[in-house]
């Protein structure tokens, strides 16, 4: 069982892919979800809930986007101290290997590469030590 | 400097990528590298292709290096050719030593230049594209039992129409073209319903662009599986096609191949166009 009362952040420059996970993360049970349409869009949301004492508890982001790719907002994530320990999916067609390893190196949590189905991510969601529901 | 080692059409395909500035010890270690290959590497290959990238400035003992290498080429029994920026080919002219280094921009001018059969990437790339369709299909649409059907379609009479849609244009090492994936409305909308999960009746911009991240998905399928054999894949940006009617035609001297898809919503197409599937 999944702990669905976490608040979750999905960012995807494209709005049909935000709208199929979302739609996802729905049908797990999950109902705080907000999205972003790139990377500086998704900082400035996370930053902006944090300071309402509402924070983000799980990102999951595309790579390439315009403005700020994914890469880079992980880097910024993991390069800010008030957010350490912020758990950060990546679900992206870049699937090469030098990519996955930049992105490991960068602080990665987990990795999916498109195409994705409900199963392969709930199967990803269900390893994060926060979403696991305390019997 | 990472290098790779490839086999390709009776080619030996040397690649090595370097980090802006080709030292002279980096030089000669390249030779070196070469020479220690194991000579059973390079039976029933007729060329040693020696692929360069990333170089801002050559070494100064660059072309030395070179015929070095095309000596030992020849004593292989095989003919040696770069493939590198145009400063480097600008080079192998001043320092006239074309004889001995048939230069190239890309592999498909080298393909082209010398009569080499490009038939076996084109077909390489077609199964692995198609295998990423249906994996994409499968996945996004929860579609199986597909039927596929793959022609080369020349008369323009036969080519079907399309109503929704994407398109993206393919640079590779060995190739270019153009990759378009077609529906018609009705079938546009229930595989948006099917890749959203929830029933799609109107065609907002949002949806629309579903069709460009799904042509996104094939291509980074297919991205995947062939650049680690060397074919170096490199996409732009899809860009949705919706109107009536849409006739995919291919630039004169292009092949247009059509991949049928007939699934259960109903008939998806993948057209692809270049000048190489002529081979």
């Amino acid at each position: 069982m999944l702990n669905a009362e976490i608040k979750i952040l999905v960012i995807d420059d494209m709005a049909a892919m935000r709208m199929r996970i979302m739609n996802q993360l729905k049908s797990m049970g999950f109902s705080k979800i907000e999205q972003a349409e790139n990377g500086q869009h998704g900082y400035e949301l996370i930053k902006k809930e944090q300071a309402a004492e509402q924070p983000f508890q799980l990102i999951i982001s595309d790579w390439n986007m315009p403005m700020m790719t994914g890469i880079e907002l992980l880097e910024k994530v993991r390069a800010d101290s008030t957010l350490t320990g912020l758990p950060f999916i990546m679900i992206t067609a870049e699937g090469e290997k030098p990519l996955i390893i930049r992105a490991v190196k960068s602080g990665v949590t987990d990795y999916l590469i498109k195409p994705v189905d409900k199963a392969a991510l709930e199967k990803k969601l269900s390893i994060l030590p926060l979403l696991r529901k305390a019997i | 400097m990472n290098q790779i080692a490839t086999k390709q059409n009776g080619c030996f395909f040397y690649t090595i990528k370097f980090n802006g500035q080709m030292k002279q010890d980096e030089c000669k270690e390249l030779f070196n590298t070469i020479n220690d290959i194991q000579r059973s590497e390079f039976k029933d290959q007729k060329w040693l292709v020696l692929v360069v990238e990333n170089v801002q400035t050559a070494a100064p003992n660059f072309c030395s290096i070179l015929c070095r290498i095309s000596s030992f080429a020849e004593q292989q029994g095989m003919k040696f050719a770069l493939i590198g920026d145009l400063k480097l080919g600008t080079l192998i002219t001043k320092n006239a030593i074309e004889r001995m280094v048939v230069f190239a921009s890309n592999k498909e001018e080298f393909y082209q230049k010398n009569g080499i059969d490009n038939k076996e990437n084109v077909r390489i790339f077609l199964n692995t594209l198609l295998d990423s369709t249906l994996t994409t299909m499968k996945v996004l649409l929860e579609l199986d039992g597909i039927k596929k059907e793959v022609a080369i379609l020349s008369d323009a009479k036969k080519i079907p129409h399309i109503e929704a849609g994407a398109i993206a244009g393919i640079v590779s090492a060995h190739f270019t073209g153009s990759l378009v994936l077609g529906f018609t409305m009705d079938v546009f909308k229930k595989a948006m319903s099917r890749f959203l999960q929830a029933e799609i009746t109107e065609i907002t911009p949002e949806i629309k662009d579903g069709a460009a991240e799904f042509l996104n998905v094939i291509i980074g399928q297919t991205k995947i599986k062939l650049n680690d054999i060397g074919f170096d894949i490199r996409q732009v940006i899809p860009n949705v096609i919706m109107g009536q009617k849409i006739e995919i035609t291919p630039m004169s001297k292009q092949t247009l191949v059509h991949i049928l898809c007939i699934t259960e919503i109903g008939d998806i197409h993948i057209f692809l166009s270049t000048n190489l599937a002529n081979t």
